[in-house]
């Protein structure tokens, strides 16, 4: 019988605590349900595949959503013709984030002016805010330094501030602090 | 969470409520493929199935391909069509089922619009009706390796006009005696008040020569139903305009043997059949004026790896020799960097492109469905940008045909996007590859092609 990496047990374990996110991350990212779970599904065989090499004194979510976002890049920069979703109109695109993640008019409206950051400003708001990490976790995952992440962040939301029409989405600005 | 928002030191937070709210619902998600599936995959995949060797090699394809050994659920790109119902034989005669596959999808890597421009495909128009709906399977093209279905559904007694929820069907698909690994794409188009088009694309492994297709739909929008109809497929339309090479070549690449055994010139495709041990590797192809072909997917398994990629060039068809770039990728890390160009009626328009090249582009056609871009790349790297528009919005345009090289002596292509609304603020955009060390060297293989034999 051949032995695998990793135990059934363990990868279901896997499966079932992240699946959500690398799915919702991949949702975001590419606004396409078929490309999301696509993307799911050769994250976690790339996982299984590559867990002997995963180094278990370190923290399993980093290394997975590393695998996520290198993923969702080689599908937007290799898979050059798939980029038809990006000319499905916004409204279309949207319709099953609504339906799944931004459920309210203020969140829509938020996620339209994220939606318009630069990709690599996005990407940290997204991992951040929505999905939830560390900005330290962030950084591993997107393979920059904390420092470079910062600023990021840092820019994504003065642009979204610039960009946003509705002062409320963004809220609050406080005066006077460093 | 707060940070410095500017010079003024305000600071900016973004709302937690809404961050939490997402959190929360993100949690809740559930893919659409079950654990059961993957792991019964990464079984296949410890096994040197097909599908898994698939993963390795780069592809274009497989991130809109589904993996149809399991019920389909069919997910639906409706697209407003600018045609008009008509009566139902008529319209079928007149569907240009690929150019709405063009349109819609873009930037296919593969010859396909060949198949309406030679007419390749075979017109079958078999029917089964349940439930006042018809489907028809209008006609279908096969060269052994991709199968192309049309088909179109009619209902029959609505009353009401189709709306983009009518226009969605589960299936299944079998091959008579035969259980490949089937992976396909869908693209459905309303074509009228009642009646909906789609097409179906479906790489295949290995078929019999002359396979049969059924097509099992068991629900067409929100009806339950049984619509079956059952196919025959022949390559002999395809197989005039296609040439097989054997040239059962070998070279050595870190210690491990490369054999490439067959090359297959279709009107649609280039197919290679290639056997290596070495699993993390990548390829690329180009001719003997290093013309790139577009990567259009693969399968492998057991250390044969099959290659798809477009066809032959129509300024090059038949072309002296190829070279088969090998590429080891394994623990490469690679970023992007974005260029970025005003566009101004004043040309050329020059880009920075990879490892030191550029593209020029020398002139920008608007026509009344399409903009068509002219450039010339410094190098053979840089043929093949990933180049597209950018409005002031920020709203991006891809090219929806692949780039056509169109003088030998020099890398000068054309490229076609979808029309664009205005040009009003309008940049080009180019990502580039920036790899954090410098990428392993390339093994080349050369292959000679004598077509006269």
């Amino acid at each position: 019988m051949r032995e695998y990496s990793i135990s059934e047990q363990q990868s279901k374990e896997m499966f079932i605590e992240h699946s959500p996110y690398v799915y919702g991350i991949a949702l975001m990212m590419t606004k396409s349900k078929i490309l999301a779970d696509d993307i799911t599904q050769e994250t976690f065989l790339r996982a299984f595949q590559k867990f002997h090499l995963y180094d278990s004194s370190k923290p399993l979510r980093p290394w997975l959503f590393r695998m996520t976002i290198n993923m969702i890049r080689s599908t937007q920069r290799k898979q050059r013709w798939l980029t038809f979703f990006g000319q499905v109109p916004d409204d279309a695109m949207s319709d099953f984030l609504e339906e799944l993640i931004l459920k309210n008019e203020r969140e829509q409206e938020l996620w339209q002016v994220v939606n318009n950051l630069l990709k690599k400003r996005r990407d940290v708001i997204i991992l951040h805010y929505y999905a939830g990490l560390t900005l330290q976790e962030v950084a591993s995952i997107l393979g920059i330094r904390l420092g470079t992440c910062k600023s990021r962040l840092h820019a994504a939301l003065k642009q979204l501030r610039e960009n946003s029409e509705d002062d409320y989405l963004l809220i609050p600005i406080k005066e006077n602090m460093k | 969470m707060t940070l410095n928002a500017n010079h003024e030191k305000r600071e900016i937070e973004f709302p937690s409520d809404v961050a939490k709210a997402v959190q929360n619902r993100m949690k809740l998600l559930t893919p659409p493929s079950s654990f059961e599936y993957l792991w019964h995959l990464y079984q296949q995949s410890n096994r040197g199935n097909q599908r898994a060797g698939h993963l390795l090699i780069p592809t274009k394809r497989r991130k809109w391909i589904l993996v149809i050994n399991v019920a389909v659920l069919c997910m639906v790109f409706v697209f407003g069509a600018g045609m008009i119902s008509q009566t139902f034989g008529a319209t079928l005669k007149k569907i240009p089922f690929i150019e709405l596959l063009y349109k819609h999808l873009g930037g296919l890597p593969n010859g396909l619009e060949q198949i309406e421009q030679n007419n390749l495909s075979t017109s079958v128009n078999l029917s089964a009706t349940n439930k006042d709906i018809k489907f028809t399977v209008a006609d279908v093209f096969y060269d052994g390796f991709q199968i192309v279905i049309n088909y179109e559904v009619d209902f029959l007694n609505n009353q009401t006009k189709l709306s983009p929820e009518d226009a969605t069907m589960n299936y299944n698909y079998k091959i008579e005696g035969a259980h490949p690994t089937m992976m396909s794409t869908h693209v459905f188009t309303i074509t009228g008040d009642h009646t909906f088009v789609g097409t179906t694309l479906i790489d295949t492994a290995t078929l019999p020569d002359q396979p049969k297709i059924t097509m099992s739909v068991n629900q067409i929008g929100n009806t339950k139903g049984n619509w079956k109809v059952t196919v025959p497929l022949s390559s002999e339309k395809s197989s005039r305009l296609t040439t097989t090479f054997r040239p059962e070549l070998s070279a050595t690449f870190k210690n491990k043997t490369i054999t490439v055994n067959k090359i297959t010139f279709t009107p649609v495709t280039t197919q290679l059949e290639i056997k290596s041990e070495e699993r993390d590797l990548s390829y690329k192809l180009k001719d003997d004026l290093e013309t790139a072909f577009e990567s259009a997917g693969g399968r492998g398994g057991n250390g044969e790896h099959f290659l798809g990629f477009s066809p032959a060039s129509q300024i090059n068809p038949k072309p002296r020799f190829l070279t088969l770039v090998v590429m080891d990728t394994s623990g490469a890390t690679v970023n992007q960097k974005n260029v970025y160009a005003d566009y101004t009626d004043k040309f050329p328009i020059t880009m920075q492109g990879y490892n030191g090249g550029y593209i020029k582009i020398t002139n920008v056609e608007f026509l009344a469905d399409t903009t068509i871009v002219y450039y010339e790349a410094s190098d053979a790297t840089n043929q093949t940008p990933f180049l597209m528009f950018q409005d002031p919005s920020g709203k991006q345009y891809y090219h929806n045909k692949h780039p056509i090289r169109l003088a030998r002596d020099t890398f000068s292509y054309k490229l076609q996007f979808p029309k664009l609304d205005s040009v009003s603020g309008l940049k080009f955009l180019m990502p580039i590859d920036v790899f954090e060390e410098e990428p392993k060297k390339p093994f080349e293989v050369k292959i000679p092609l004598n077509w006269e034999e």
